[in-house]
């Protein structure tokens, strides 16, 4: 699992020293927020575009941006929160750049697909996997690509609404909104599927404590 | 306060944002509260189980798979350009990154003195030592020396440099070793391919003009190229790097550190015609299309922000200027900085109204 990010104030000021020992060109900062962020950026790399070359520079420049441009920088309490966005901007530029590429992408596609009942009957049909967890993971997968952003931010990554609205340039109702979508189409399989979704075994039970 | 939670379905649970806060990461005060709830409200007590695991699942299940050597392969990227910043060219308005280059250029010197004293025998007199039919010229003159080779390539030797070279250059390869600095301007034969070796750096091509420069004492090494292309090798104990250069770029090789990095040279020329350049009229032009000319002119890079660009205009032409000086122009009409980043130059956001 990735390190606990939002409990908030401790994590605040960790996150605000580091950054300030950064600004001020100290290299084992800048290593350690890089060592620190980079398996949470790489994942939503992934998520906004499925170009590893494209990923790789996105982030090779954001972070020699950042080093060059440290001292003129705004001081900030959340550096996971201003790594993400700057990565996803300098994603969806570089994807501008090479409009050939952007099919597969899905930064910028306009949402249809939620619109669409395709995915229900595409789930609770016929002809679907039998076991719950891959039910859900094959739910999942088809959420439209702006729902799966969303939910991957909210979920894997832990940010809040306000948060995801910014990142992805949308209200905050528009964002309430797509997770609402996606959490709809998704409830009727966490509710059938019951208990057999609890999968991790490493977990502690809340209920036996 | 906590009545809402009587009735929550899963789905509520999972929206909710102490509840997601609590699921994944959680702590006394959560467990606490949390543990509360489902007293209060015992029907809810599964419902709480499950939807801590939903968002479990939703967290793993929208993590896209990706390749876990990817981090230490991009960070190797990184740290091999972090200082290429600080030590290169022009960087207007960065107060700070002059005193960084200037801590640089105070540390190399430091370090080529503490060198000078402890020299040993160099690369250049093992390896030219042992050879017969070797031809030697050395420049003591106080200028620059041209030499003609066999093959009818020219080079031209910098003061306090000298080189060797096979009085006839009849073998499979031309080669070349120098001690110093010196521009080599190659006569093409594909056929024979022309070796410079000069210290850890061995530099390759085929026919194009170039400089070399690696005085043993000095810790940074270096290949220019001002045409054509050219591969260089660096060979030191610990690892052998290469990179193929384009014109107007340049690479160091840092001796101590093994490191080789990728630049610009200070003077960058055209690699169009000078006469064609001076063509270059723009009127009323939109940046982005002046930048694009500019880097097309002379091979280079130019990298900004279409979008934060797309207001600016200029009309502008271009004399005798050098391209460092041109970009200074422009960057000062639009409030932009421009900065040599490797071998590209970046174009920060302007501001244009």
């Amino acid at each position: 699992m990735f390190p606990n990010h939002r409990s908030p104030l401790k994590e605040a000021n960790a996150d605000m020293l580091l950054w300030s020992a950064f600004q001020n060109g100290d290299r084992d900062a800048f290593a350690s927020i890089y060592q620190k962020y980079i398996d949470e950026l790489l994942s939503y790399g992934y998520r906004v575009t499925s170009d590893r070359q494209l990923i790789r520079d996105s982030v090779q420049d954001l972070f020699l941006h950042i080093w060059v441009r440290r001292g003129s920088l705004a001081t900030t309490d959340s550096i996971k929160f201003y790594l993400f966005r700057s990565l996803r901007n300098r994603i969806i530029r570089n994807l501008e750049k090479h409009p050939e590429r952007l099919h597969a992408d899905i930064g910028l596609v306009v949402e249809v697909a939620e619109e669409s009942n395709a995915f229900e009957t595409a789930i609770f049909g016929h002809d679907g996997p039998s076991d719950s967890y891959e039910k859900l993971a094959e739910a999942v997968n088809r959420l439209s690509p702006r729902q799966r952003e969303a939910v991957q931010l909210r979920y894997l990554h832990g940010f809040s609404l306000e948060e995801i609205a910014e990142m992805m340039q949308m209200n905050n109702q528009s964002v309430r909104n797509l997770l609402h979508r996606a959490i709809t189409q998704l409830r009727l399989l966490f509710e059938t599927a019951g208990g057999l979704l609890v999968f991790l075994s490493t977990l502690q039970n809340f209920s036996g404590r | 306060m906590t009545e809402k939670y009587q009735t929550y379905t899963l789905a509520d649970f999972i929206q909710d944002d102490a509840f997601i806060q609590w699921a994944k990461s959680p702590d006394a005060a959560g467990d606490a509260f949390w543990e509360q709830i489902a007293a209060l409200y015992p029907h809810q007590k599964d419902v709480i189980t499950q939807a801590r695991q939903t968002v479990l699942n939703l967290a793993e299940l929208s993590r896209p798979a990706f390749d876990e050597d990817e981090a230490g392969l991009i960070w190797a990227q990184i740290s091999g350009q972090m200082d290429d910043a600080p030590v290169s060219e022009p960087v207007f308005r960065l107060g700070w990154l002059r005193y960084a280059a200037a801590a640089v250029v105070v540390l190399l010197t430091a370090w080529g003195i503490r060198h000078w004293y402890r020299e040993p025998q160099t690369l250049y007199a093992q390896r030219t030592e042992q050879l017969e039919n070797l031809h030697e010229e050395i420049n003591e003159t106080g200028k620059e020396k041209t030499v003609q080779l066999p093959d009818g390539s020219r080079v031209t030797l910098a003061q306090g440099s000298r080189m060797s070279f096979f009085e006839s250059m009849d073998g499979s390869k031309r080669e070349v070793y120098l001690a110093g600095e010196a521009f080599f301007d190659v006569k093409r034969n594909p056929s024979k391919p022309f070796f410079v070796y000069a210290g850890e750096l061995t530099t390759r091509v085929l026919g194009t003009s170039f400089t070399v420069r690696s005085f043993e004492k000095e810790n940074v090494a270096s290949v220019q190229v001002r045409t054509g292309s050219v591969s260089v090798e660096a060979r030191a104990p610990r690892k052998t790097q290469s990179v193929v250069l384009a014109p107007n770029q340049q690479v160091s090789f840092f001796r101590k550190e093994e490191r080789l990095s990728m630049g610009l040279v200070k003077a960058p020329q055209p690699v169009i015609a000078q006469a064609d350049l001076a063509r270059f009229t723009f009127n009323n032009a939109p940046v982005s299309t002046i930048f694009d000319s500019l880097g097309k002119a002379y091979g280079i890079e130019i990298v900004y922000d279409k979008e934060a660009v797309a207001a600016c205009r200029l009309t502008s032409s271009v004399q005798e200027e050098s391209l460092f000086e041109i970009l200074g122009v422009i960057c000062e009409a639009i409030e932009a900085d421009y900065q040599v980043t490797g071998a590209k130059i970046r174009i920060s956001d302007p501001h244009c109204n």
